[in-house]
């Protein structure tokens, strides 16, 4: 019973917001449902008011403006839009056709490379991906030591500009990986020797001391005519803001030696970072605290960096690393096929010892924190952008549908890729 | 003998005493090698499966081959002359169990591969111990009353479970396991003799000699294994082995044991020449250059056969490697001492792979490491390719 | 044994070889639990009764004297899962790219019973996998059912009493349309030479048996004529004919890797006029576009929910297409083809609860009784049924649930994976560790040296 008005409200609000002309000025209210806006306590038969593509209140008897339209949310969960801390939603359609791939430049050193030129903003990936209920996503390029520098986008939207949060959220490092074992688990091998490691770290170290020293000779020669211009460098440029702390770097780091070596590397170059990956983070998780630099925790669909971490060893370290009191992240990670698995890792290091609250932190405020957009997104709060969804069950959970997803205060289509064709082929006559 | 391909080729005997290799043949095309890597990732067969299909195809074409040979020289009427295949032809003495073959079993799976052919066939076979595991498979080699050649790298073998244990349970066990494997064999009375494949230097090989000894094969046992039990495996134990008037005068002289570290080898006697043993002029700290120039080819496991086309300039490293898909150069090398390091970048369908590629030469031989950017690493084994 | 050689640090890895010490033949309760039988609905606090490797009885308080227990403590079991499409405990290549056809060649040949992901795939629950060669070829070699008895010799792991298979492939892969120009190029190059291909090889086998079977009347003759007419020379063995042989006798169950609904019913097609048992898709990601024709032929598929858009013909598809298949009265397995996926394929069938709106029960029997169908064990593994073999998964919560962690296979009804002894082995590892570093630290204080 309950389900059928439900239904019929929530088609309504579809209907109602594809309209032609339809202004930005809609208000939605959301009714009786268990609203859970993470910063603040759960509130079972809630209601939540969106206004103007904000949030404008929740709690109980919240007064509806003229003209709302009612969602009946009952048997709903009400939650903050989840973000998914790295991806490349937007930047490769088919992995194997290599003109859909956008990826990754040629060499190892473009940091001045923008994933907001390369994003197409109607890959299908975008509307396969928040089906569990996300509604924005870093996405980043690929390959080489410094990839460049990726965006913070929502999940929907009519063009690029209109969907960034912020177009250079935050700039990339691939720290140098002593070696994993292959993935077929085939015997593990010598290691390659921390020489390696440390040969590509002080290449690393020189390329940006190289940055610093063109930064300070262009100040010096804007400040003294008689001192020669450096010839203009956009890689460079690029790394000012990057040196000086007001960009954030990601570091993709997975040993807990690599770890190590990147935390006295972040202290030195006085960056402000955030790792990602970590998955031996569990063995120096106490070292990652002391640095204050959060994770992002890479797709759990993974085996143990080394055999000896255990089969379990990606899925206890979430655990693990929250304990030691890191700021953690969830990722859904490189192929924007699985964008909908952000969920399930969350789940999966639930099941293995994470305390569930924390698990939605990490999909919701947490992102928010560390890519500096808190005041806009990762809780459902008075003032903040209406990016919400409303789940029938807990959307933890991959047997829960998401039922409606709301981006700036919009429902969304909830039609992709895939359920235009399951529309059309669940009508095929059986014969 | 040969050791690359599947049918490696036929091999010989030496004595070790004259450069012109017709004084020094003792036999020839003595038995056929039999080896379990595939030889390239394109042709037939490229898997191990497709190997041992074929392996078991050509026996059975060697039989058919030969009673029609066999039916056509008896009675050369009405019947259609079959083909002359000189492959089969070679074969076929082989196959009759007339002349033995060696299979070249890189770990225990293939040695059970290679006594299943053996099984129901005529075949007359050694099996050469490259795992250093044929002590895990005593009871069938019991069974097919089979002759062992034992090596003394003691590196953990392909698909062994150590190393997918972790690297510090593949190190114990290169230290504690496999080291025992001779020791192991005699106490079962595995009739076994040394080879010296996989360790490319004599010193190497007599330290695998050494440490199996130290693992508790007797003296005794480790003499016979380089004296007697080869001699008599390849039938040449009227002519060696052992130190009587008219056999061979292959003499080892040393001032006091011999299986022992740092044995004092003084003279060596190889057929009735007199070698005198000098001390080696071995400075520690100076370290020897080596030249890679030319073409190696090189394996790895997972990895399809790679050839690389070294260019050295004293210490500097650059040339070109070919892989199915695509030949990439590289530069920026380097070489110091006997280490080899480089990098380079290939791509594979669209995406661009990182290598690291460092190795330590030893003759024609060079063993190291590649790792890939983003994935993992793997131990390669490079062959100089001659000409 | 030769537990004697493996250190504290290797026992913990050594729990698989240990089993738990129950004699195969001594009585076995596992007692208190949520069964999923799938072949009789979930029984609430329920026991299972096993003995000599198989479930004897299933019910409420059973006992048997002399019975070993182990209590689930309200855990749930479900029967062993069953992944049909995997690439493990093969030595060596998965595929043979030399050559078009390759049915000469068996991976009974490079079974590697110490291959690691045998144990990573007992953590996840799964006792059985069909193990085979890629998809490099029209017709590839034969495939083996395997029973993941973590320790034993390759021989030991093979599934007694299952039919064993052909592998066959059609589309990108034999094309080799994706390797980008390496190596020389390769008939065929479209789909249709790949259909033209196991054509040409079938009248070539049919041939070669007619041969034989020549061959074997001319013997008869000449040996009823007492050496008046010379004994004929038999026609050279040819092990890839026989292969094929094998294909067309029904010996073999074929398997066909395919993504695009017009290849399938192709090959469907195919495979009726020369009467070749199809026993399933591999894939077949657009399975749902042909349930009819499925339904109607008798073809199961073995397929992912949501593994799709890694190349072209992996791009028409949907997580719902499982879901749909299976409504629609198609076999439909999931599988994994993947050593990391097949840990997690109880997650993967939740997900069919979602896309598609397949019923619970449903999405259990992608996991065990529907693949044990398609690979022709169903009589033996497949449902927890007294008279089938004890293969189980014991799970914390139920195996749909996001949270559930798996703690115990059982295979033949022997213990191989145990969660809370392995948690237990690696505390004790790691303690002994700390201990080993701890001892060392002072001594080196007093030389000075860094520890």
């Amino acid at each position: 019973m309950k389900k059928r008005i439900l239904l019929i409200s929530i088609a309504l609000a579809v209907s109602v917001a594809w309209l032609p002309g339809q202004e930005a000025g809609s208000s939605y209210l959301i009714r009786n449902a268990t609203i859970v806006p993470v910063i603040g306590e759960m509130i079972p038969n809630g209601e939540l008011l969106i206004e103007n593509g904000k949030i404008k209140a929740l709690g109980r008897d919240v007064q509806a403006p003229p003209g709302a339209q009612v969602i009946d949310g009952t048997g709903m969960f009400v939650y903050p839009g989840f973000i998914d801390a790295f991806t490349h939603f937007g930047l490769s359609e088919i992995g194997a056709i290599s003109s859909t791939v956008d990826q990754r430049e040629m060499g190892k050193e473009n940091p001045e490379l923008k994933v907001a030129w390369a994003i197409n903003p109607f890959s299908v990936h975008f509307g396969t991906g928040r089906v569990n209920g996300t509604t924005a996503a870093l996405v980043a390029p690929s390959g080489g030591t410094f990839p460049g520098i990726s965006a913070l986008v929502k999940m929907d939207g009519w063009s690029l500009p209109e969907m960034a949060v912020n177009e250079t959220a935050a700039s990339l490092i691939n720290f140098p990986m002593t070696p994993r074992p292959p993935k077929e688990g085939v015997s593990v091998q010598k290691e390659s020797g921390d020489d390696v490691t440390s040969k590509i770290v002080d290449k690393i170290k020189d390329y940006l001391n190289e940055a610093r020293r063109y930064l300070q000779l262009k100040k010096l020669a804007a400040e003294n005519p008689a001192v020669a211009a450096p010839a203009s460098n956009p890689k460079y440029e690029a790394l000012a803001p990057v040196l000086d702390g007001t960009l954030p770097v990601i570091v993709s780091v997975e040993k807990a030696k690599d770890i190590e070596l990147a935390i006295k590397f972040i202290k030195e170059q006085k960056l402000k970072a955030i790792f990602r990956g970590c998955v031996q983070g569990f063995k120096v998780a106490d070292k990652i605290k002391q640095s204050g630099i959060p994770v992002i925790i890479d797709s759990l669909y993974q085996g143990p960096s080394e055999p000896e971490d255990g089969y379990d060893a990606p899925y206890r370290n979430v655990a693990e690393l929250v304990r030691a009191g890191v700021t953690i992240c969830f990722s859904s990670g490189d192929d924007p096929a699985f964008g909908k698995d952000l969920t399930y890792h969350a789940a999966k290091a639930v099941a293995f010892g994470l305390d569930r609250d924390e698990a939605v932190r990490a999909l919701t405020i947490n992102p928010a924190k560390v890519f500096g957009v808190e005041n806009r997104l990762g809780s459902l709060e008075p003032g903040k952008d209406a990016d919400l969804f409303l789940a029938a069950g807990d959307p933890l959970d991959a047997r829960t549908e998401v039922k409606l997803i709301f981006i700036d205060g919009r429902p969304i289509d909830m039609s992709n890729w895939w359920e235009k064709q399951y529309e059309k082929w669940k009508n095929r006559p059986t014969k | 003998m040969p050791d690359r391909g599947i049918l490696t080729g036929q091999s010989s005997f030496f004595c070790l005493s004259d450069p012109d290799k017709n004084k020094s043949l003792l036999l020839r095309d003595l038995s056929l090698g039999i080896g379990f890597s595939p030889p390239g990732i394109m042709a037939y067969p490229s898997s191990l499966m497709g190997l041992y299909a074929y392996l078991k195809q050509i026996l059975q074409d060697s039989v058919f081959y030969d009673a029609g040979r066999d039916r056509w020289n008896k009675d050369m009427r009405g019947i259609a002359r079959p083909d002359y295949n000189p492959v089969l032809e070679v074969l076929s003495e082989h196959v009759a169990g007339k002349k033995p073959v060696i299979f070249l079993c890189r770990n225990q799976n293939d040695i059970r591969r290679a006594l299943a052919l053996v099984a129901g066939s005529r075949l007359d076979a050694v099996i050469c111990d490259l795992g250093n595991e044929a002590s895990d498979v005593i009871p069938e080699l019991k069974k097919a009353k089979a002759r062992v050649l034992v090596t003394v790298a003691f590196k953990a073998p392909p698909s062994n479970l150590y190393s997918q244990k972790g690297k510090a349970e593949r190190e114990k066990a290169e230290k504690e396991v496999y080291p025992k494997n001779p020791a192991r064999l005699a106490e079962a009375g595995i009739p076994f003799a040394f080879s010296s494949l996989d360790t490319d230097d004599p010193k190497t090989f007599t330290e695998g000699v050494l440490k199996a000894i130290e693992a508790g094969l007797s003296k005794e046992k480790a003499l016979a294994a380089l004296t007697t039990a080869p001699a008599s495996f390849f039938g040449l134990d009227k002519a060696l082995g052992t130190i009587e008037p008219g056999k061979i005068a292959n003499i080892v002289l040393a001032e006091d044991d011999l299986l022992v570290k740092d044995a004092k080898v003084r003279y060596i006697f190889a057929d009735g020449k007199k070698f005198e043993m000098k001390e080696a002029k071995a400075k520690e700290g100076e370290k020897p250059t080596v030249s890679v120039s030319g073409k190696w080819e090189l394996t790895a496991e997972g990895v399809p056969k790679l050839t690389v086309d070294f260019v050295q300039e004293e210490t500097a490293l650059s040339g070109k490697m070919v892989t199915p898909f695509g030949v990439f150069d590289f530069m920026g090398g380097s070489v110091s001492g006997n280490q080899v390091d480089f990098e380079m970048t290939i791509s594979v369908g669209g995406q661009e792979i990182d290598l690291y590629i460092s190795g330590t030469v030893e003759g024609d031989t060079m063993r190291g490491t590649i790792v890939q950017d983003t994935s993992g690493s793997v131990e390669f084994t490079a062959k100089r390719i001659p000409g | 044994m030769k537990r004697h050689m493996i250190t504290e640090i290797a026992l913990f890895w050594a729990m698989g070889l240990l089993l738990t010490g129950f004699a195969a033949d001594k009585p076995l309760i596992l007692k208190n639990g949520n069964i999923i039988t799938v072949s009789g609905g979930t029984i609430e606090g329920g026991d299972i009764l096993v003995q000599a490797g198989k479930i004897v009885r299933v019910g409420k308080d059973l006992g048997a004297p002399g019975a070993e227990t182990i209590n689930l403590k309200g855990q749930w079991v479900m029967p062993g899962i069953i992944d049909s499409h995997s690439h493990i405990a093969v030595e060596g290549d998965v595929n043979e790219m030399g050559d078009l056809i390759t049915s000469e060649v068996d991976v009974r040949d490079v079974i590697n019973p110490r291959d690691m992901m045998i144990f990573y795939a007992l953590t996840g629950g799964v006792t059985t996998v069909h193990t085979m060669h890629g998809s490099a070829n029209p017709i590839a070699g034969r495939g083996v059912v395997l029973k993941l008895r973590w320790g034993k010799s390759a021989d030991e792991l093979i599934f007694q009493g299952a039919p064993l298979t052909s592998k066959w492939a059609l589309g990108e892969n034999p094309k080799q349309s994706n390797l980008g120009g390496a190596g020389k190029a390769r008939y065929p190059k479209s789909r249709m030479g790949v259909e033209a291909a196991i054509r040409k090889e079938f009248e070539q086998a049919k041939d070669y048996v007619r041969h034989w079977q020549e061959y074997e009347k001319k013997l008869k003759a000449s040996r009823a004529g007492k050496g008046k007419v010379p004994a004929p020379l038999p026609p050279k063995r040819d092990y890839r004919l026989e292969g094929v042989a094998d294909i067309l006798s029904g010996k073999l169950w074929v398997r066909c890797h395919a993504y695009q609904s017009e290849e399938m019913l192709s090959i469907i097609r195919l495979c009726k006029e020369y009467g070749v048992k199809l026993a399933c898709f591999e894939h077949a990601l657009e399975g749902y576009r042909i349930t009819n024709e499925l339904v109607a032929n008798g073809v199961g598929i073995s397929t992912f929910v949501d593994f799709w858009a890694y190349k072209w013909e992996a791009y028409n598809t949907m997580p719902h297409g499982t879901a749909l298949a299976a409504r629609r009265g198609v076999l439909v397995a999931l599988n994994s083809d993947d050593p990391e996926r097949m840990r997690r394929l109880f997650n993967d069938a939740a997900k069919t609860v979602r896309f598609g709106g397949l019923s619970e029960a449903e999405a259990i029997k992608t996991l065990t009784i529907n693949p044990a169908k398609i690979l022709g064990i169903d009589k033996q593994v497949g449902t927890i049924e007294p008279g089938k073999d004890a293969d189980l998964a014991v799970f914390s919560r139920h195996p749909l649930d996001p949270y559930t962690v798996c703690q115990m296979t059982i295979v033949d009804g022997t213990v191989y994976f145990d969660r809370a002894k392995y948690l237990e082995d690696r505390k004790k590892a790691e303690e002994e560790k700390k201990k080993e570093a701890e001892a060392k630290a002072p001594k080196d204080k007093k030389t000075g040296a860094e520890v």
